[in-house]
């Protein structure tokens, strides 16, 4: 106990450090303003109008970032330079922040200057005795630090555990045995690894379909009954669908917060991250997080670390209950409102429009439409093993829209009819990709063979601080006995497990590379694919930022 | 049997009721491997040259040619059909032609010694060799059927013959493509892709991944029969073909048929297959049989395509009133995407195809309904 206050006190020193980090944070800027040097002509002139406009704001970065630079003691001309550019992103945090960065390329002084203040800082942060490594609420506190000044500047810090500057930590991987031994201990629900395992999915979890996933979890007795219903009902898939399953899961993790007692004499944020943590393992056992998902429990767990340490702990549950609320409202409500907004404008009369899967966004922004007197037709696409899209099909049937029903293989009999596509989405990934159900990336490609247009709705709180090539290094492995049929097959493929050469693949996800997508309909504005890195970092900097303000 | 009367006039009554019955079949879809429907295309033929009453050579072209149309009428997406009639007329010309050279008719001296390519048979076809030579002036209506009668059924008899090698010849040329660990993707179910396989495993370790091709499921049973013959098989959802084509070395193919400018007629879904292969810049390959070989040019994708029941894809006490859900049997997969024809003569690109055609078939006989 005495050790984690006295870890808290370090994090809280740190936070001092922290804004002196935001200089070593700011040096993508610097490279940037460097590499636009030569186009500073054009820009300065457009400027000062601009810089008017946002004078009051910039000022304000200033004067925090100022503090940092005095508890550094570097002081000076030079100092003050960098301090008034490091504010001026911070008062735009809404905007995108390109144009802008552009103006004020630092002379070569000044950035030598700066340089040797980063150096100093970093030794700072060896001195104060901050571990690079620290806990997720710690790092949190650091990256507000770094994130909250530099604002549109930073990418890594907002979201990430870690507030250093290296990249976000690599997922577990499932082919390294000592990570796998951790995870066992921690697994709330031990899982059978699968006996037939695909050697090409290795690092991923290939498990068994267990009997029970609740029995060991009840036994253990620290799983809330609300999030044990819940992992059940994913791991059968009854609570499906990117945004459904998010939304499930706050409401749960709603309910642990409000039930948890704290012991006397220990810090609330600290217990119940340490309890929430186990929920979330929970949840993970039964089916593996989806990236939305993850950044969910990232968004919560920096909630729950940032509380605030003087309010009661009714008061504080309370507060956090009502920011999953707001999360809920915000990010998924009324981002898909938006969207529906932004996305209808692009469903004109006589349209032939393609879905792929049953998406909630895409479901009801064809049956919003529809009402709206559009008359377009559509055509439902699926493919084994689930078919997701034949429920939709059924309700717009019922709603009265003209639909076509087309599985995967009739996909290039049907194209040639469609004028544009909308997809759904799991994520949006840094390099422009797009995560979904497999069989997007068909979908996808074969709309870009036909010059048809493909728009993917996806909310930003999915956007992903990742990369991905290709659909093999992150995955899901569905239960492989969803592809055997359960009726009419003459093949012996249900005897799968008895024929020693024959393995059963369920992929869940596939990438579909940027080049395939047209434009993503966010509840930011309808933007290029290329774009969804700049959301991500103005995301991370705004929620840096809102952290920062409640406390 | 809807079989119509007036064009089968000219034909003996048991190869009108062989027709009759072949037709029934092809409807009911009994008869499936493309390789059995020639191989009963073959037989019918060789028995209506064998009852054929006709005199001259003329009139027994039109009368193979009629027995021909009347049943692929009754099923134009079976091309073999066509083709099969096709290479028996190509037989009847170039016996007719041999035997007018020994008679001393009228066929130049220069053609016996051209002939080298490997269909034995490049009488027909345009020739750098024959382009200044006087044209094909065979004169079908003066040569009497009598001669010639038994040389064309003999020759009947060895195409039936080579058909039943068709797969073995395929295979003989798997080790000259697959290598080592490779990984190979296929879908749907073909003898020859299958027997191709199958002779790679005995010299190589590789790995196949199968998708399991829906509506029909056919993949399941590839997957299973390669299976059981030893091969390490991944059955996979044909959604998750792109993800995994980042792994895949080759994918190898059957076709259904092969069209004049190379294209294929394939199981539906073979077009994003080869996308997705095309994306990857993995080479595509096409096992098929010289028997698959067709003298059209597809203008419309939809020409010979097939809408089957929807039945495996909505039951129909569903109740979805008024939703249309096409359930095509073939893709065409453009040329362009194609990167190698394996047929039982050796690999081929697709671009080389247009030479075949003239080795394979006379040009007068590209288009059966035509006199």
């Amino acid at each position: 106990m005495e050790a984690d206050e006295g870890k808290l006190k370090a994090a809280k020193e740190e936070e001092g450090v922290g804004k002196q980090e935001s200089r070593v944070d700011r040096k993508p800027d610097e490279r940037e303003a460097k590499g636009m040097k030569a186009g500073e002509g054009k820009v300065g002139e457009g400027k000062p109008k601009e810089g008017k406009g946002k004078e009051g704001k910039a000022k304000e970065g200033k004067g925090k970032e100022g503090k940092g630079a005095e508890s550094e003691g570097g002081g000076g001309k030079e100092d003050a330079a960098a301090n008034a550019e490091a504010g001026e992103p911070k008062g735009k945090a809404g905007f995108p922040p390109h144009g802008e960065e552009k103006k004020r390329p630092a002379s070569k002084a000044e950035r030598r200057a700066l340089q040797e203040a980063q150096r100093a800082a970093k030794e700072a942060v060896k001195a104060a005795g901050g571990a690079p490594k620290g806990g997720a609420p710690k790092g949190g506190e650091g990256a507000k630090g770094g994130a909250g000044k530099a604002g549109g500047g930073k990418a890594g810090g907002g979201l990430a555990a870690g507030g250093g500057k290296g990249p976000t930590p690599a997922p577990m991987q499932h082919d390294d045995r000592q990570a796998v031994k951790k995870l066992e201990k921690q697994q709330i629900t031990p899982r059978t690894p699968a006996n037939k395992q695909v050697p090409l999915f290795h690092h991923l979890p290939q498990y068994e379909r267990e009997e029970s996933l609740s029995v060991a979890a009840v036994a253990k007795g620290n799983v809330h009954p609300a999030v044990l219903r819940l992992g059940l009902q994913m791991a059968e898939g009854i609570v499906h669908g990117s945004n459904s399953r998010v939304v499930e899961m706050l409401r749960a993790f709603q309910i642990v917060v409000s039930d948890f007692t704290c012991p006397p004499s220990k810090v609330l944020s600290r217990e119940l991250e340490i309890h929430l943590s186990k929920q979330i393992q929970y949840m993970i056992d039964c089916r593996p997080q989806s990236m939305a998902m993850g950044n969910a429990t990232k968004w919560l767990k920096m909630r729950v670390g940032h509380l605030p340490p003087h309010l009661s702990n009714d008061r504080a549950k309370a507060l956090l209950c009502s920011q999953i609320d707001t999360f809920i409202e915000e990010r998924i409500t009324l981002a898909d409102k938006a969207i529906l907004s932004y996305a209808e404008s692009h469903i004109a009369s006589s349209d032939v429009v393609l879905v792929y899967g049953g998406s909630q966004v895409i479901e009801t922004l064809l049956l919003h439409s529809h009402t709206l007197g559009a008359q377009f037709r559509v055509v439902v696409a699926d493919s084994g093993p689930k078919f997701e899209g034949r429920e939709m099909l059924g309700r717009l049937v019922e709603a009265g829209l003209r639909c076509t029903y087309a599985n995967l293989h009739a996909l290039s009999y049907v194209m040639p009819e469609v004028n544009k596509v909308l997809l759904g989405a799991s994520s949006m990934l840094l390099n422009g990709n797009l995560v979904s159900r497999a069989g997007t990336a068909l979908v996808a490609m074969l709309a870009h063979e036909h010059g048809v247009p493909v728009l993917v709705c996806c909310e930003t709180y999915k956007f992903a601080e990742r990369v991905l090539l290709d659909s093999i290094c992150y995955n899901e492995l569905g239960d492989p006995d969803e592809l055997v049929p359960r009726e009419g097959d003459s093949s012996k493929i249900a005897d799968w497990r008895d024929m020693p050469r024959l393995k059963l693949l369920n992929l869940v996800y596939d990438v579909t590379p940027m080049k395939y997508l047209t434009m993503v309909v966010t509840e930011a504005g309808v933007v290029p694919p290329t774009s969804v890195p700049v959301i991500i970092r103005e995301d991370a900097a705004r929620m840096a930022l809102q952290a920062q303000e409640v406390v | 049997m809807a079989v119509d009367e007036e064009s089968l006039a000219g034909l003996s009554p048991a190869v009108q009721q062989e027709i009759g019955r072949f037709i029934a079949k092809l409807r009911r879809r009994q008869i499936s491997s493309s390789q059995d429907v020639a191989r009963k295309t073959l037989e019918i033929m060789r028995l209506t040259v064998a009852t054929a009453a006709s005199k001259d050579i003329s009139s027994l072209i039109e009368l193979i040619k009629a027995a021909g149309r009347a049943i692929v009428a009754s099923s134009p997406h079976e091309l073999t059909v066509g083709n099969m009639v096709r290479r028996v007329l190509q037989i009847v010309r170039e016996e007719t032609a041999d035997d007018g050279t020994k008679g001393g008719l009228s066929a130049p001296t220069v053609e016996g010694g051209e002939s080298t390519s490997a269909g034995g048979g490049g009488g027909s076809g345009p020739s750098l060799m024959k382009l200044l030579d006087a044209p094909d002036t065979t004169d079908y209506n003066r040569q009497p059927v009598k001669t010639v009668k038994s040389p064309i059924l003999e020759a009947i008899n060895e195409l039936i013959d080579e058909l039943s090698h068709v797969c073995s010849h395929i295979a003989e040329q798997a080790i000259e493509h697959i290598h080592a660990n490779e990984v190979i993707l296929t879908h749907g179910r073909d003898h020859a892709v299958e027997a191709f396989l199958k002779a790679a495993h005995k010299k190589r370790r590789f790995e196949v991944i199968v998708a399991e091709t829906a509506l029909s499921g056919a993949g399941r049973e590839t997957a299973v029969v390669l299976a059981d013959a030893g091969i390490s098989t991944t059955l996979i959802s044909d959604a998750a073909v792109f993800a995994m084509m980042a792994r895949v070395n080759k994918v190898i193919i059957g076709a259904h048929a092969v069209m004049a400018n190379g294209g294929l007629i394939a199981t539906a879904g073979s077009h994003l297959l080869a996308l997705a292969a095309q994306h990857a810049s993995v080479p595509f390959v096409a096992c098929a049989g010289l028997h698959k070989l067709t003298p059209i040019f597809l203008s419309n994708p939809e020409q010979f395509n097939v809408l089957l029941s929807p039945q495996p894809l909505l039951q129909y006490d569903e109740g979805l009133q008024g939703v249309h859900a096409p359930n095509p049997a073939f893709d065409l997969v453009p040329p362009e995407l194609v990167s190698l024809l394996v047929t039982n003569i050796g690999g081929n690109h697709p671009s080389y195809i247009y030479r075949l055609l003239s080795e394979y078939y006379h040009q007068e006989d590209h288009n059966l309904f035509v006199n």
